[in-house]
């Protein structure tokens, strides 16, 4: 994708934290664009839970950024009852999305693997 | 009916002022293209607006402007968007540079929602080289808003990206992280 450098930064700039993690994972030029230049995003808050088999991280969003009425989710990494594999859930008021199972490894390890990501691409306070 | 409440910080259009006859010069695209154009329209864009400066400085006639970076097809659209645009207050678009929340009016939503990405991509490409901050802020944001809410598969979709065993030197192995 051919675009200018600053015109790059301000579409990144405004597109919020889910969308930034998305375009990370579609090609390489975005993830290598995203992991340097460490877009604005509107993360204001993660809040983490550890549990004896499960680890709980709220996050909150500028109120702008996902959308209207939502703009914040709580995220459950857990461990499966058959102790090989871990799970992935997204707990709403009103429900709860399933989202990945995996073998092998630990939920905690995932759980290290996405917050590295997290903090890897923020900025300080200005 | 209360006012919105951030409809106060945005910055309003201001009133059509008493308009001078209309100062026609021709501009032509890098493929050849010959468009026509008002001055005030032109105006918008610094590097134009540069150039005029200089012609009229100079006081030479200014009968051709050339545009070299810009294809015929996209130079149109930012005509038409300089067109619209010629009256608004040049404050708006300064007060808009850096903010984060911009707010896109509802001609130029339609006016970009309805193009492909591509071309899309191709007018705020353009509208940087020509430095036109109120086109270059709204492309980017629309771009932005049709991202959000999309899997990592329907961006690729959207952008045109190939799928990762089709990109060159990738290990799939390592692209979940």
């Amino acid at each position: 994708m051919d675009m200018p450098h600053i015109v790059m930064t301000k579409i990144m700039g405004n597109v919020g934290f889910l969308a930034i993690l998305n375009l990370r994972k579609t090609c390489k030029t975005f993830r290598n664009f995203i992991d340097d230049v460490k877009p604005i995003n509107d993360l204001k808050e993660l809040r983490i839970t550890l549990g004896h088999f499960y680890v709980k991280v709220e996050v909150f969003l500028d109120k702008n950024g996902y959308d209207a009425d939502r703009c914040s989710f709580v995220s459950s990494y857990q461990q499966a009852p058959d102790d090989n594999s871990w799970l992935i859930f997204k707990l709403y008021n009103d429900g709860v999305e399933f989202v990945k199972k995996m073998d092998g490894g630990e939920f905690i390890d995932a759980f290290f693997h996405d917050f590295e990501l997290i903090l890897k691409n923020q900025k300080w306070l200005t | 009916m209360a006012p919105k409440k951030n409809s106060a910080k945005r910055p309003q259009p201001s009133t059509p002022k008493p308009s001078a006859p209309a100062r026609i010069v021709k501009v032509q695209s890098s493929d050849g293209h010959i468009l026509q154009a008002d001055v005030r329209a032109l105006l918008l864009s610094s590097t134009l607006a540069a150039t005029i400066k200089g012609y009229d400085d100079e006081n030479k006639p200014l009968e051709k402007l050339e545009v070299n970076n810009v294809v015929g097809f996209t130079l149109k659209l930012v005509l038409e968007w300089c067109e619209k645009h010629k009256e608004d207050d040049p404050a708006i678009a300064q007060a808009e540079k850096d903010k984060k929340n911009i707010f896109i009016p509802s001609w130029d939503r339609h006016f970009l929602t309805k193009l492909p990405m591509g071309n899309l991509f191709d007018l705020i490409t353009a509208a940087y080289h020509l430095d036109i901050t109120g086109l270059i802020n709204y492309g980017c944001k629309t771009v932005a808003n049709s991202a959000k809410g999309k899997s990592t598969e329907e961006m690729r979709e959207l952008f045109g990206i190939p799928e990762p065993w089709e990109q060159p030197s990738t290990s799939t192995a390592t692209w979940d992280d």
